[in-house]
This record gives C-alpha cells, sequence and structure tokens, in this order.
C-alpha cells in the first residue's frame, strides 16, 4: 500500500532522508542570520552598539582614570594627549566618564523596555484576542494618555515617586506597556483570523493557551521590531530623564547628567557635552539601524 | 512543429528563463517555443509551479527583478520585445499589447473612478482631450456588456463586483485595441456564475476585435471552451501542444493524459468510479534533469527516457508531444491502482444532525445582515451532504455555526441528539465527534508547531490520548490513515507541499474519531492532481470510519462525486436539496440549472449557458418573495416578486423552492436542451 495514491508524498523539495528533513529547519535559521550578517545596515549598527556594550561591561579595565576622580588642578582641560576628551569642571576625565556612561544607560534602557514588553505583549495579546469591551476600555485609556505629552507624565510621575533608577525603569516601562501593546494588538488581530486559530479553538484549547502557544509564536517577528525600536527611545528616555535631575545622581557618569553639567559651560569647554552626546546619539542610531536591519531581513 | 498562418502574431523561440534565488539560479523555463496566429486564442494550460506565469510575464517583459532570461527571443511582428528599449516598451504595452490580471480588485487603482481610470489609457495612448476620452471610455464599458456605463464610470472600483471590476479591466486592456492580449487566470477568483459571463466576453471581444489572446489558466475547462491551440506546460518545458479538441480527446503525452484522468467528471460517482491520481511529485525548482522531466512519474518510462530529453514528436502537422513514446499514449491504463475493497458506508435512518431554522445575522437593527436566513438540513449517519453556492449564499456561515465557531442568532443545532446550538457551551464529547477541515491548509495549520506536535495536541484534547506511548502508537495509526509518513511527523508545515498539509489537517479532524466532519472547500486551494489524491483518501476514511461530511465546494463536478445529497443555497436559503442524481436531473430550481449550465467542460457538445440577469443582491436587502426573481431566467411575473414560493416535491426525493411545479419545470428545462441540441449546432 505504501506504493499506491504518492501523488504528493514526496512534497520535501531538495531530498527525502530524515536528516535532510532536520537539516531543513535549521537551514531556515541559519537563513535568517546569514540574512542579518549580510545586512550592511545590521553590521553597522551592530557594531555601533557593541562598542557600547562592551564599554557598559568592561570600562573599569578600559578607562584609563577613574571615572569620578576629582583633578582640582586640571579642571576644564581641552583633549590632549594625556586627556583624550579633556576634563570637566571638576577635572574628572571625559573620556572615561564616557565610557562608564555607558553602564547606567544599558542598565536603565533594556529593563524599562523588557517590562514594557511584558506588560504590553500581555495586554496586546489579551486585547486582540478576546476584542469586546475590555478591548474597547483599553483602546480609549492609550488614546487618552497618548494626548499627553509623555515627558511631562514621566516627569509628574518621577517627582511624587522619588528620583532613582528603579522608579525611572518602572516609569519608561509603564509608559511603554500601552504603546507595545497597540503593536502586538494589530498583530494578534490578523492572526486570529487565521483557521489554526479556529482550529485551536474546535479542538476545545482555553483562550489563555491558544494566545500564548498558537498566536504569540507567530507574531515573534513584529514583537522583535517594536522591541528594538523601544530600546532606541528608552536609551533617549532615559537619558533626557537624567539631563532633567529626574534619574541618577552625580557623581555618576550618566551621559544625561553630563550634558546638563555641560550646559553652563559650553562656550568655554564644547568638549564637555560634545563627547556625551556623540556618545548617547551613536548608540541611539546603531540600535535604530539594528531594528531596520532585523525588519528588513524579516520581511523577505 | 505546427504551421500557423505564415505570419504569427507572436513567435516565442527557445524561451529560457531562470529565477535568482540565494545567489543560484534556478531555471523555470526551459526552451520554450510557440506562436499565437493573428487573432488566434492560445491556451497555456499547467500546475502551479510550472512556469506558466513567467511565460506571461515575460511576454509583456513584467518579468521580477531576479528573474533572468538565459536565452530565446519573443518576436512581436519583427521586433524582440526582450531586446527592446525601456521607452519601445512603454509604448507597446498598452498600444500593441495589453494585460489582464487574475485579481482585479487589486490591478485597478481604488482610488481613482473607473470612467477616469480607462480614460488615461486613451489620453496616453490616442492623445485624445479629457472629454473625448472619457466618452470613448464610456463606449468602451458598453462594449464589455456593462449596464448603464455613464453611471459605472462614476464610481469608485470598490462600488463594483468581481465581475464588473474584471469587465473594467478588459474595457481598460482594450481601449487601445491591442494587438495581443495576456489573460493570466482571468476567472480564477470569480463565482462560477460570473466565470461564465467573462468568458462569453472574451469570446464575443475576440470576434469583435481580432486581438490574438494568449490564455493563461489552471482550469483544463475553461480553455477548451476559450482557446484553439493548447499548450501544456509542465516543469518549465512545453510538453505538448495542439488543437484544444484535439489535445483534450486524444491527449498524446503521459502527462496530459493524466491529468485529464485526474478531474471528475460530471457524472463520476464515488460510489463505482475512482478518481485517477498522479504518482510522485514535480521535480524540485531549478533541479537538473538529464532526461524527460516527466520520466519519473511517467508510467511507460524507459531507461532512453532518463538519458535523453526527448524533442517534440509530431503526431500530425498541428499536434505535437514531447515523448518518444507518444503512439503508446492512448493505450495507458487508468492509474487507479490499490481501491480499497471497502464496502460503501451505509447511509443509516438515524439522523446525525438536524439544524432548524437557523438564522445567522452579523450586525443589528436595520443594518443587520442576514447571511443565514431559516435554514433546514439534516444529515443521516454516514452520509453526505454536499452543501452547493457562490460566494455570499451563506455557505461558510452555516458551516461555522454546525461547528460551533459562531453562535446562530436564532434556530437550534442538534448532533447526536445533543443540544450544540450555543458553541461555547459544547462538551468535549460533542467537539470530538464534529470536526472540521478547512479550505486553505496553509492557514488551517500553525506554522511554528510541528506536525507530530499538531497532531499530538489533538489526540490530547479530542481523543484522551495523553500517555506518551499510548500516543505514540495512536499517532501512528493516524499518520499511516492519511498515508503521511513518519519523517513528515518531525517537520514544520511550511516544508510540506499543499497535499500534504491537507492530510495533515485531515488527520487533525480524525484524531478523536469524529462522527461528523464538515469539509470546508478542502480541495480548491489544490492543484488537479493532487485534489484527486486528497478526494480519493476523504472518500476512504469516510467509508472506513461510517463518518457523515458536509462538503462544501463551489465545484459541483466534486460535490456530485463525493455527494449522496446535496444542497443548493442562494442569499441564505437553501432552495433545492435532494439526493444528487436528482438535483443534476431536471427537474431542478432555475438558480441550480443556472450554476450546472455555467460550469466549463471539455465536452464538445456544450451548451449553450443559461444566463442571469443582474448581479447578486445584498444580503442585508434581499428581494421580496422569492429571493431569486431579480435573476432567474424563468421568471413568471408578479407572482414571484410578491409571494414566498413553496417547497415543491419532485421525484426521487428532491425538493426545491419555485413556484413552477416540477413536471411544467421538467417539462421546460428537457425542451431546452433538446431544442439546443437539434437546432443550434455548436458554432
Amino acid at each position: 500500500m505504501s506504493t499506491v495514491e504518492q501523488s504528493d508524498l514526496a512534497g520535501i523539495p531538495g531530498g527525502t532522508a530524515p536528516e535532510d528533513v532536520a537539516r531543513l529547519r535549521r537551514a531556515r535559521r541559519a537563513e535568517l542570520l546569514r540574512g542579518l550578517l549580510h545586512s550592511k545596515t545590521f553590521m553597522i549598527g551592530a557594531a555601533m552598539v557593541a562598542v557600547w556594550v562592551i564599554s557598559a561591561l568592561f570600562w573599569r579595565w578600559i578607562t584609563p582614570y577613574d571615572p569620578q576622580a576629582v583633578d582640582p588642578i586640571n579642571t576644564l582641560k581641552a583633549p590632549s594627549g594625556s586627556h583624550w576628551f579633556g576634563t570637566d569642571n571638576l577635572g574628572r576625565d571625559v573620556f572615561s566618564r564616557v565610557i562608564a556612561g555607558a553602564a547606567p544607560v544599558l542598565t536603565v534602557a533594556p529593563l524599562a523596555t523588557a517590562l514594557g514588553l511584558l506588560g504590553g505583549i500581555t495586554l496586546g495579546l489579551i486585547t486582540g484576542y478576546y476584542r469586546g469591551w475590555v478591548d474597547d476600555v483599553f483602546s480609549r485609556l492609550v488614546d487618552a494618555l497618548l494626548t499627553f505629552p509623555l515627558i511631562i507624565l514621566a516627569v509628574l510621575v518621577l517627582a511624587s515617586l522619588g528620583r532613582s533608577p528603579r522608579n525611572v525603569i518602572l516609569v519608561i516601562g509603564i509608559i511603554f506597556t500601552p504603546l507595545i501593546a497597540r503593536t502586538v494588538r494589530s498583530a494578534v488581530l490578523i492572526e486570529r483570523e487565521r483557521e489554526y486559530v479556529a482550529a485551536a479553538q474546535l479542538r476545545g484549547e482555553r483562550g489563555p493557551r491558544i494566545m500564548v502557544f498558537e498566536i504569540l509564536p507567530n507574531i515573534t517577528g513584529p514583537i522583535t521590531v517594536e522591541g528594538t525600536i523601544r530600546l532606541g527611545y528608552a536609551i533617549f528616555a532615559a537619558a533626557t530623564l537624567a539631563f532633567l535631575g529626574l534619574g541618577i545622581q552625580d557623581p555618576s557618569p550618566d551621559w544625561g547628567l553630563q550634558v546638563a553639567n555641560a550646559r553652563a559651560y559650553v562656550q568655554i569647554a564644547w568638549w564637555m557635552a560634545i563627547f556625551p552626546a556623540l556618545a548617547l546619539s551613536t548608540l541611539v542610531v546603531g540600535v535604530n539601524l539594528v531594528a531596520d536591519g532585523i525588519r528588513r531581513v524579516l520581511e523577505e | 512543429m505546427s504551421v500557423v498562418a505564415e505570419q504569427a502574431a507572436v513567435r516565442i523561440e527557445g524561451l529560457t528563463v531562470s529565477y535568482r534565488r540565494r545567489r543560484k539560479l534556478l531555471r523555470v523555463l526551459n526552451d520554450v517555443s510557440f506562436e499565437i496566429g493573428h487573432g488566434e486564442a492560445y491556451g497555456l494550460v499547467g500546475e502551479s509551479g510550472c512556469g506558466k506565469t513567467t511565460v506571461a510575464m515575460a511576454l509583456m517583459r513584467y518579468l521580477p527583478d531576479n528573474a533572468v532570461v538565459d536565452g530565446g527571443r519573443i518576436m512581436f511582428g519583427d521586433d524582440d520585445v526582450l531586446t527592446a528599449s525601456e521607452s519601445t516598451l512603454r509604448r507597446w504595452r498598452g498600444d500593441r499589447m495589453a494585460m489582464v490580471y487574475q485579481d482585479p480588485g487589486t490591478a485597478l487603482n481604488p482610488s481613482i473612478k473607473v470612467g477616469e481610470q480607462i480614460a488615461e489609457v486613451y489620453r496616453f495612448h490616442k492623445h485624445l482631450g479629457k472629454s473625448d476620452a472619457l466618452a470613448a471610455a464610456i463606449e468602451m464599458l458598453s462594449t464589455v456588456q456593462i449596464s448603464a456605463p455613464d453611471r459605472v464610470a462614476r464610481r469608485y472600483p470598490h462600488e463594483l463586483s468581481g465581475g464588473q471590476q474584471q469587465r473594467v479591466m478588459f474595457a481598460m486592456a482594450l481601449a487601445t485595441d491591442p494587438d495581443l492580449l495576456v489573460l493570466d487566470e482571468p476567472t480564477t477568483g470569480l463565482d462560477a456564475t460570473v466565470e461564465a459571463e467573462v468568458l462569453d466576453l472574451v469570446e464575443q471581444l475576440r470576434a469583435q476585435f481580432n486581438t490574438s489572446i494568449l490564455f493563461v489558466s489552471h482550469n483544463l475547462g475553461i480553455v477548451a471552451r476559450v482557446c484553439e491551440r493548447v499548450g501544456v506546460l509542465y516543469a518549465g518545458r512545453l510538453i505538448e501542444q495542439g488543437p484544444a479538441q484535439e489535445l483534450f480527446q486524444s491527449p498524446r503525452h503521459p502527462y496530459t493524459l493524466a491529468l485529464l484522468r485526474c478531474m471528475p467528471r460530471l457524472g463520476m460517482r464515488k460510489d463505482t468510479d475512482r478518481l485517477d491520481s498522479i504518482a510522485g511529485s514535480l521535480p524540485p525548482l531549478g533541479a537538473e534533469i538529464a532526461g524527460c522531466v516527466y520520466a519519473d512519474r511517467c508510467p511507460i518510462a524507459r531507461d532512453r527516457c532518463r538519458a535523453e530529453p526527448p524533442p517534440i514528436e509530431p503526431v500530425n502537422e498541428r499536434h505535437g508531444a514531447r515523448c518518444f513514446y507518444h503512439e503508446e499514449v492512448p493505450g495507458i491504463p487508468p492509474q487507479v491502482q490499490g481501491i480499497e475493497q471497502v464496502p460503501a458506508a451505509a447511509v443509516e435512518q438515524e439522523m446525525l444532525l438536524e439544524v432548524q431554522e437557523l438564522v445567522k445575522a452579523y450586525g443589528s437593527g436595520t443594518n443587520a445582515v442576514l447571511a443565514v436566513a431559516g435554514v433546514d438540513v439534516h444529515v443521516a449517519r454516514g452520509e453526505v451532504l454536499g452543501l452547493v453556492g457562490e460566494s455570499g449564499s451563506g455557505k461558510t456561515s452555516l458551516a461555522k455555526c454546525i461547528v460551533g465557531l459562531i453562535d446562530p442568532t436564532n434556530g437550534t443545532i442538534e448532533f447526536e441528539h445533543m443540544d450544540v446550538t450555543k458553541g461555547r457551551s459544547r462538551g468535549r464529547e460533542a467537539r470530538r465527534r464534529l470536526q472540521m477541515v478547512f479550505q486553505n491548509p496553509d492557514n488551517a495549520l500553525n506554522p511554528s508547531h510541528t506536525v507530530g506536535s499538531i497532531l499530538r495536541r489533538s489526540l490530547a484534547l479530542l481523543a484522551g490520548v495523553r500517555s506518551k506511548g499510548q500516543q505514540d502508537t495512536e499517532l501512528e495509526t493516524l499518520t499511516r490513515s492519511v498515508r503521511l509518513e513518519p519523517r513528515h511527523l518531525d517537520v514544520r508545515p511550511s516544508s510540506l507541499s499543499g497535499g500534504l498539509k491537507q492530510r495533515v489537517a485531515i488527520a487533525r479532524s480524525f484524531a478523536g474519531k469524529p462522527s461528523m466532519v464538515l469539509c470546508d472547500e478542502p480541495t480548491s486551494a489544490l492543484d488537479v492532481s493532487v485534489q484527486a489524491a486528497i478526494l480519493n483518501l476523504l472518500v476512504d476514511l469516510q467509508r472506513r470510519e461510517g463518518v457523515s461530511y458536509v462538503f462544501i465546494s463551489h465545484d459541483l463536478a466534486v460535490v456530485r462525486y463525493v455527494a449522496d445529497r446535496i444542497a443548493v443555497m442562494y442569499l441564505g436559503q437553501i432552495v433545492d436539496v435532494g439526493p444528487s442524481e436528482a438535483v443534476f436531473s431536471p427537474p431542478h430550481h432555475p438558480y441550480t440549472e443556472a450554476l450546472l449550465s455555467a460550469i466549463p467542460t471539455l465536452d464538445i457538445e456544450a451548451k449553450a449557458r443559461i444566463k442571469l440577469r443582474g448581479t447578486l443582491p445584498s444580503p442585508s436587502d434581499p428581494p421580496s418573495g422569492c429571493r431569486f426573481h431579480t435573476r432567474c431566467p424563468r421568471y413568471l411575473g408578479d407572482i414571484c416578486k410578491n409571494e414566498e414560493p413553496p417547497w415543491q416535491d419532485s421525484t426521487g426525493g428532491q425538493s426545491y423552492r419555485c413556484h413552477i411545479a416540477p413536471d411544467e419545470l421538467e417539462r421546460l428545462q428537457t425542451q431546452d436542451a433538446a431544442g439546443e441540441q437539434a437546432g443550434d449546432p455548436v458554432a
């Protein structure tokens, strides 16, 4: 009987042995990876991000000076052989502070993004899958939230909760939640109309299981892209809050804080502002290039 | 090989095209040559992946960016399309050649009124002024038989029906009176009666404009109707070519023969005939094949076929086949090995499913749309009920209510003596016993799960098989019953062919040993040869397991093949129901009659078609009296408009809803058929 009715049994292209099947599955993953490696956008972005990730992890070994060491004799020195990026108003080495400044940004921003993703995915799955009144209420709430300038909202909350890195993470994470939820919801809305969801309902799967095991694995693409874009925003938001004095406090080497301190000296010591600002922009641009690269490879 | 008129309108010589994919060149067309004469309609047929669309695109030089033309010429008169400059091409497209696509909805610009879209062609190519161009556009709309053309010209594409949109596409294509018209599956997205209208239009326009036509289609019946000559493509090679009737009557390539035998012909029944299927599968794209591309699947292949590629062997001066042994082809026996001798499941008296007064409304108040407007259906144990109707007839809504995906607005559904009207409150037992196979296997299988885990989950939930060991044995039985192999369990659906995916979906619905399975167009997304294998499988399973099917399809030949009883739906109501042979023979409801006459067949003595007037009314505002009266070819008068028609019982257990009594209807319908055969021979 096995020879009968084979009309399309040899449907796997390129070979039929079981090892080929496993090979094919690996090939899909390898293909995505290769796509990323061949994408110039992604590679340039990844290189820029990598520089700052390495700085954040190993600044203790990289920095030539202690980023917090005050040197009253050498204040406001212009860039030179001994101080590549010059020194600030307290004589601290700007280069060391820029390198070490990657650490607080790359702690706060990813954690805030992760929090936003967790909340956003949960909310997005529930509202997108169940629709109905939950969805209506949520959507109006988001509309209301979006009429506020988000930074003012953050300032208000931080002023009342107290200024600490933990609270910055919480605030950014909570503000991101409805934004990410909207993206997830729209992906779920498309996915839930597909017949495999109907098939799961027909075999009696419960809602939460359909959301997590059936729908979620198929929307990882848009979620990855959204997460990467949000990470860029989170870096910027964290720096902005630090600039406003609502995040990490002096003497921590934070980029936003450094730019804020440099404001008073811009006309006499441009290096104090320009280097942390450049650091911030290269990281944000790098993250966005990575996001673009991922999106393009996923779309192919 | 064929002697067409001295100078052909289009001559394709040795066209060879590859697609670049991941730095590799995959050959999709290999040395394809044919000619289209002046005013001739040439049909290009083949299954998905054979390269037929690539030929059409190459003709217009609309090939995608990753396509590489490795060789050949496309002579358009004395000019080669492939070497013409971009500006020349731009002039030719529209002026000398035009194309009509499969999906008119996406080919028209949604934000420009259709009259202006057609007028644009006149302004660009004929340099007419604004008002002259619009007048010409309106005239063209009436040429493509759009009623009230000046009103339609002021509408946007979304305000038109699918059939009207396709007419507008034809109007645009013909605006400049091109020498060549390329039609790429122009009726594939349309309902049978609309398709028939569009094909009528093609024939009429051809007579009027004397345009050469390249008609690309997977549907052999349509090509047989419209075209004079036909070419069959397989794996990028033109394997047979000849006059349409001759090629379909006596094919000389084993593939053409097999393809023709795969189609369920009207009159075939599952109880007596089994469908042919083609063993093996299409060679993978870009495969290097030394000999004949079909050798691996061919029942008469020999060593020579695998060693050297066959040339086109002439059968006669107009007909040729790429086969060394084409003379043996007519003698190939049907490939219906392995009929399982399972006796037909006895249709029992016991009612399995009883649907009463079912109503499904979407929206509420005055905006409510009645998708299903009061339907009574019953299915006996072991019976196959075919559900037929065009889009908008409510058949899918009815099916979703029955399986419990949506809740009906009114009415009751009883299944195995359980009340299952409300889908969500169904117990496991009801769910296990009543399952569904979906239309599109790409959609119905979760792409991120392996086939094995999909089936295991169904076994666990539906059959209650939770232990690993027991699951393994059940899984093996299940896989074998749908003729999948164990190696298929480890892969994700995306690496399976369409036919294999549908087997997985069928296995899933059979996991809990159901007593009824709803099949929603289970083969409409598949190629003919795969469709045959899936239908055979469904018939086998039905007999072996004694299940009942509700089998939804728009393809009447398929429904007639599998169904014991047939219900025809129109605008949310059943208008004709009974044993399939009774429904298919007069008297039938006038709508059934129109549906039947709309099917393009390979028979030469095609009957004159019954044309339906107007378009499908909106279900939100159904016509009064008989819902079909606005389009009925046998409209009586005010009675149809004002009074709801009664059920009429006809011979053989068939009933239909019409004001015309069975005797009278039968007399009318048989008379017409006889009249056509005697007095109106096919021109």
